[in-house]
Formats: structure tokens, sequence, C-alpha cells
């Protein structure tokens, strides 16, 4: 499929006046044009609706791209652009890293460089429903919060959150609208600790801290590319499954409990895979390096260790 | 195959077919559709009669990125049953597959790749895919409803297709096939068939009776559950009752294929059969021989009592009842001592 997308998106091309800008990030990392393509038709047709609401001013786009070799090749980056502005998104940066700094390092990069007042985090991988931007902006808008994150389908994170006021423990930056404040003032994402995952939950724990509201809302959906085996698990793969391991020893020790630290990675060591024990052994080498970051949340006020999930789940995807 | 069906004209391999029954969501359906890998599909919303109804959800399909709109059409069921407007569907398209997604439900990012990637070697015969279901609830949060999650899904029917466990036990859902456009086109599904689960197990049944069943092992369906899940269909419903005997019935009159396997599963069924029977009679053998037995006792006691009844109705028994009061006294006499 071509990047191409038919026109005539241009007639909501004007934005409200009082309306929020809105900076939406993503990273690539092997993605093909195809899922780029996918990806675009999914965001512009989101913008549109917002735009056609009067719930969104001016927009953003900044593509970071980890991939080995890039994603979309120079003689493309004009037509790229061309549909990226056919959907209503005056501003377009695609970077090209040369190197995988990881989701996070991406994310950082990117917001470093551009900034935002609201920034839209949010995987490739990802197709926004065209309902999606208002009710995330609505949300954002309440007080003190500071993350919003979507509903994913077709597999809905299990995380409990209050019904009425969509408060939680964490949010997942598969697709979240994080306060540019949020961002800036925290430093973004903890890159040098958490490489593919946790780093959301890290953001969102350390934003709570700093007395910032993390909210879930339901009424706000995308698409997320997950997938079921024939036993009726999340499909996940070898990295998946070394970073998860690596992260969550780090979230333990990032938020002071030692316990869980030295539980966990015997756990993982007696029981766990190869790719665990290599986790472990990874973790132990920065311990012994002076390489871990600094503990934060002592007497446990934000941080919540369910079993191995950082919130109380309404079900559980396996049958732990 | 081509991945471009608007670019050469060709018309598209597959088409889904996403059913309005009772007024469910089609937003997250459709999302799901518009969030596939392939292009190569096309996709008709069936609509049940209703005031506004066809505009709402036109209005929900103008929603989404051109290219993924201009390749759905909106189509009133103008009050025929689901099955007749699904037939109609299917003869106004030119794909080669018909898949259903219900109303609520949503599919997986490969859902249409994986029946394109089943399909070459394999004409005329039903795609299957696995279908997880997951109970949900409907949320409130801000003001707006949405769905959320409540229980892990689970794959409904693992294992292959099981052709005479879904004639006589365990009905197979039509969601997860996809089945060749002549099947549906064709009108091969019984007209009698009237209740829409049974049209369902209608339709499951002629597709895979006429073409075979390929298994492609993807769970690539979410059947999501708000309420109880639905019925069978057939059972305990004189009128579907009697459309189930109208499908088996014209159905028994063409010649069919058979998935490998299946004769031997009917020898073990007649062998099990054949036991079942033989344990019947003997269990009605010995039933017999009880009941017998408890005649001949009944009898027994019958005579036993008569017997009884003469000695106490007679002149000696009458004129001796005083003794008999003397000696009861004097043994509670004795035993007080």
């Amino acid at each position: 499929v071509s990047p191409d997308v038919p026109g005539g998106w241009n007639d909501e091309a004007v934005p409200a006046p009082a309306a929020p800008s809105l900076s939406v990030q993503t990273i690539l990392y092997g993605h093909g044009p195809d899922d780029l393509a996918r990806f675009l038709n999914g965001l512009g047709a989101a913008v549109r609706v917002a735009r056609r609401e009067g719930a969104l001013g001016p927009v953003g786009l900044a593509i970071g791209d980890c991939s080995a070799e890039p994603v979309v090749p120079a003689d493309r980056l004009a037509t790229l652009a061309d549909q990226v502005t056919s959907a209503g998104i005056g501003n377009f940066e695609y970077r090209f890293f040369g190197e995988n700094l990881g989701s996070a390092g991406g994310h950082n990069t990117l917001f470093r460089e551009l900034g935002g007042e609201t920034v839209l985090i949010v995987n490739p991988d990802v197709y926004a429903m065209p309902d999606l931007l208002a009710p995330l902006l609505e949300r954002m808008a309440e007080p003190a919060v500071g993350i919003v994150e979507a509903r994913q389908v077709p597999l809905e994170h299990p995380k409990s959150f209050d019904l009425a006021t969509g408060d939680t423990s964490w949010a997942s930056t598969a697709c979240a609208l994080v306060d540019g404040t949020v961002l800036s003032d925290l430093g973004g994402f903890d890159h040098e600790s958490f490489f593919l995952y946790c780093d959301d939950v890290d953001l969102s724990w350390r934003a709570r801290l700093a007395g910032r509201r993390v909210v879930y809302e339901p009424a706000a959906c995308v698409f997320h590319d997950k997938r079921l085996d024939p036993a009726g698990q999340v499909v996940t793969g070898e990295a998946e499954v070394y970073y998860s391991a690596e992260a969550a020893l780090m979230m333990a020790w990032k938020y002071s409990r030692d316990d869980l630290v030295e539980e966990w990675g015997a756990g993982l060591l007696t029981t766990g895979s190869d790719a665990h024990a290599r986790a472990v052994e990874a973790f132990r080498s920065r311990r012994a390096d002076g390489r871990l970051p600094e503990q934060l949340d002592p007497a446990g006020d934000v941080a919540q260790f369910v079993g191995y999930a950082y919130a109380r789940h309404r079900f559980a995807y396996d049958d732990e | 195959m081509s991945d471009d069906p608007g670019s050469s004209g060709a018309p598209p391999f597959l088409t889904a077919v996403v059913r309005n029954r009772g007024g469910g969501d089609v937003a997250e359906p459709l999302l799901s559709l518009a969030a596939q890998t392939t292009r190569d599909f096309d996709v008709v919303v069936l609509v049940e009669p209703g005031d506004g109804v066809v505009g709402d959800v036109e209005d929900v399909v103008a929603r989404f990125s051109p290219d993924f709109s201009e390749r759905v059409r909106v189509m009133a069921t103008a009050g025929d049953a689901m099955g007749g407007a699904l037939a109609a569907a299917a003869r106004e398209t030119r794909s080669d597959y018909i898949a259903i997604v219900d109303a609520g439900d949503v599919v997986f990012a490969h859902w249409a790749e994986t029946f394109a990637a089943a399909a070459p070697g394999n004409e005329g015969r039903v795609l299957r895919s696995l279908v997880a279901s997951q109970q949900v609830d409907v949320a409130t949060a801000g003001g707006r409803v949405a769905y959320t999650s409540t229980d892990r899904p689970r794959c409904l029917r693992p294992g292959p297709f099981d052709l005479l466990g879904h004639v006589d036990a365990e009905p197979e859902p039509l969601l997860g096939l996809a089945l060749p456009r002549e099947v549906l086109a064709g009108q091969s599904v019984a007209p009698e068939v009237a209740t829409a689960d049974l049209e369902d197990w209608a339709v499951v049944l002629t597709a895979a009776l006429l073409g075979g069943v390929t298994e492609t092992g993807e769970v690539t369906y979410l059947h999501r559950l708000v309420a109880a899940p639905p019925g069978a269909g057939r059972a305990g419903d004189r009128r579907g009752e009697d459309a189930w005997r109208s499908v088996v019935a014209a159905l028994g009159g063409r010649p069919l294929t058979l998935p490998a396997g299946t004769l031997v599963t009917l020898r073990d069924r007649a062998l099990e059969s054949a036991a079942l029977r033989a344990e019947v009679v003997r269990l009605r053998d010995e039933r017999d021989r009880a009941r017998e037995e408890a005649g001949l006792q009944a009898t027994a006691r019958a005579e036993a009592q008569g017997q009884l009844d003469e000695i106490r109705a007679s002149a000696s028994w009458r004129l001796s009842a005083p003794v008999r009061s003397a000696g009861r006294l004097a043994r509670g006499v004795r035993d007080r001592r």
C-alpha cells in the first residue's frame, strides 16, 4: 500500500480559536510503510473529527525512527508530508535516529527537540477511533490531571480504575495524552532505567508523586494490534519476556521494594526462562556497577505491587 | 490477489458483513476492520429497519478515514430475517468469501489476512479461524458509555471443526468463519429457517457439508458477551425444531462432502449407540424382574394380612381377650420392680 491517502480532508484545516493544541509522538522500530500508512489513516480521521467538533487546535506530528534503515526513504518524505498535511496536521517532523534509542529514549528526544503543550504518546501499531481525541482532551482539562489513557481493543488492559473519576494506578502509553508540563518537569521518561517496558508505569508514578492525577478514559478508544494464541494467552516475543523481567526488577528497586528485588530475582532464576535469567544478571550487573536509579516513594504512597502487576487487575490474561 | 481492490477494479477477496442485530455497537467492529493489515476486503453493514438507523450508521462510517469508509456500504434488512438479508448482501458483492462480524464484537488485525493466506488451494471450502469470547460490562466513566472487559478471553472451540458435534450437540458459531460467497448467494440455506441462531447453525452446516472446512489455527475474532450468552437456538423452540428438521431434510437429499475422520467417528458413535441400546435392554429386563418380584411380595403380604384379620375376627380370639389383658398387666408390674 502506498502511503498516499485520498485527499479532501482540508475542509477542517482551520483550527478552532480556543481549542488546545496537540503534539503527537510515535516511535518506529522495524515497521513498514504500510504500518505507517495505516497509523496515519487512523490518526488523520481522529484529527479531522475533533477539529470539526471544535475540540482541537493546531496539531503537530513527530515520528522518531529507531530502525536500522529509515522506514521512510528520503524520496518518500514529501509524499508522507502531503499525507500528513491533508489530514489537517500542520507541523510534521520525521527523525531517523540511526540507532535504537528504545521507546522511552525516542520519545524523550522528540519532546526535548520539539516540545508540546499537550502530547499524545502513541504506538505506531495503534489505529485511532475517529472519536478518540475529544474525550481525552476533556479529561485532561479536569483539575490536576497529568496523564489520560485511552482504552485499547481488542485486548483491553486489565488494570482497575475508578468508574466515577477514571483514576488509576498508571497509564499505558500505547496511547496516552500527557500534559507537556509533566514531561518537562519530570525530565520525560526514565530511559536509562527502562528501555522498552515500564517506562510508562514509572512516568505515571512520578507524576502522581508530584501531585498529578493519572486517569483512564474508556470512552476514548484505539485499536492496538495485540493477538491471542489458541490457549487464549497474549502472544509475546522473546524481547518482551526479557525486557519486562528486567523492568520489573528496576521498578521494584526504584520504588524502594528491596524485598521484591530479592524475591523476584530468586524466583526468575529458579523457575524462569533463559531470558529471565539474563534479565536478572543484567540487573545485578547494573547494581554492582552503581548504575541503578535513585530510590523513590519509600513509604509506598503511590507504588502498587500486586503480584507481578503494578495495579490491582480486574482479571489476569493468564490463569495465574 | 491484489491488496488494493480499488485501484485495479478487481473485486476484493473478502466481504465483511457486520450484522447490527438488536441495535448493537458498530463503531468498534468497524474500527477493528479499519485496522486490518490488508485492504483486500470490503464491508457491508446490515442494519435492522428503524427510524434513522441507516443514517446513524452511515454517520459512524463517514467519520472513518476515506481509505476505509469508501469500502463500506450500509444496507437495511427491509424487514427480512437477517439470513435473507445476508443472502441479498452476498448476491450484491463480487468477493470470493464472506465473513460475519456481529455488532459489539471485534476482530484482530490479522483477521482478513489470515483468511487470505488460507484460501489458495482451498477454493469452495469454509475457512475457519478460532473465536475467543470475553465478558464485558458497560462503563459510564465521565458520562460517556463504553465497554470494559471483566474477564480474560477464552477460546470457544480451540479444537478442529466438529461436524457431527455441530449437528447434534454443540453448534459451531458462524463467527470466525469465511464462507464461499456462492453458498450464501445461492440460497442454499433452507428458507424455513426463521430464528436467528438457527440461521447461523444452518449456514455453517450447509457450507461445511458442501465444501468442507480448512483450519487456519489462528485466533482472529473476539466475541464480547455483554449479557448472558445466547442459547444454542433449537432447544425448546417448537418452531426452531421444525425448521431444524427442514434443514436436515433438505441437506439429506443432496450429495455432500464429509470431512476426514467422519467415518471413524460415525463408526465409533454407532458402536457406542449399540452398547447403549444393549444397556437399555438390560436395565429394562432388570426393572421388569424387580417389578415381578415386588408383585409376588405384595401378594404374599396380602394373604398374610387376610389370615391375621380372620384370626382377630374369630370367637375364640374375642373370648380370650380378658386373659391377654391380665397377662399384660402382670408383665407391667413385674417390669417396674
